[in-house]
């Protein structure tokens, strides 16, 4: 069994939702990036303070699919990956400035969504 | 040379819900399938320029010209094959993702059509 802490994970200054607590299990070990150009420093910072693992969501998806996310980090302009993930029940960090939109957005709650997030965002709780 | 050629190789099931709002979902079919769901997946080819204010869009044989860029929009298009395209005409990006097209008549979009990015 490995041992995973919890971190809380704010809005940024100009982000919305939040604050979510973020801690990992066997079941939920992955922390999913799904960002343009590999594991984003949050992701990364994310998964090093919990013992989760970081995964690049882009490149292929984790054995046991949304149920293994810890958490979700997207840089969604707006529109779509920011509902997307909360649909299926993943806690989900936008590293981007945004608040919910688009057709999706009923899925969005503060206590699911986060935005605005970069590292300074992230602490230990 | 244009910015981008390639044709349209899936539409995903959930697509219509965006489409039904004048939004296309574009994302490259290299994108994790719950993404590919809500999206018109295209063949994804290089990109070989920047969409700006002004850019014409051919897109399943309809002329859509681009009214406003959000300061993500070229990013996630480079990074993702992943582009936000609103039909609306405005001239501001209401989200930093959002490419906003004017346009003649709604694109029809079937798999096979092509998106030709000028």
């Amino acid at each position: 069994m490995a041992e995973y802490k919890k971190v809380k994970i704010e809005r940024g200054p100009g982000g919305w939702g939040g604050p979510l607590e973020v801690k990992p299990s066997d079941e939920k070990k992955y922390v999913v990036c799904i960002t343009g150009g590999g594991i984003h420093p949050v992701a990364q910072k994310i998964a090093d303070m919990t013992g989760a693992e970081p995964f690049d969501g882009f490149k292929s998806s984790p054995e046991g699919g949304f149920k293994a996310m810890a958490c979700a980090v997207i840089d969604c302009g707006g529109t779509a990956r920011i509902g997307v993930y909360p649909m299926k029940g993943v806690p989900t960090i936008d590293i981007h400035d945004t608040s919910p939109a688009g057709p999706l957005a009923q899925f969005i709650r503060e206590e699911n969504f986060v935005s605005g997030v970069g590292e300074d965002q992230i602490t230990e709780i | 040379m244009g910015i981008y050629s390639s044709k349209i190789v899936k539409i995903g099931e959930q697509a219509h819900l965006f489409l039904e709002e004048g939004i296309v979902v574009f994302f490259g079919d290299n994108a994790p399938e719950e993404l590919q769901d809500v999206a018109v997946v295209h063949e994804l080819q290089d990109i070989t320029g920047e969409i700006e204010v002004g850019t014409t869009i051919n897109l399943s044989n309809e002329e859509l010209v681009v009214t406003a860029v959000g300061p993500v929009a070229n990013e996630n298009f480079i990074n993702l094959g992943h582009l936000v395209l609103k039909l609306d005409s405005a001239t501001e990006a209401a989200l930093p993702g959002d490419v906003s097209c004017s346009f003649t008549n709604k694109p029809e979009i079937k798999v096979e059509d092509r998106i030709e990015i000028i």
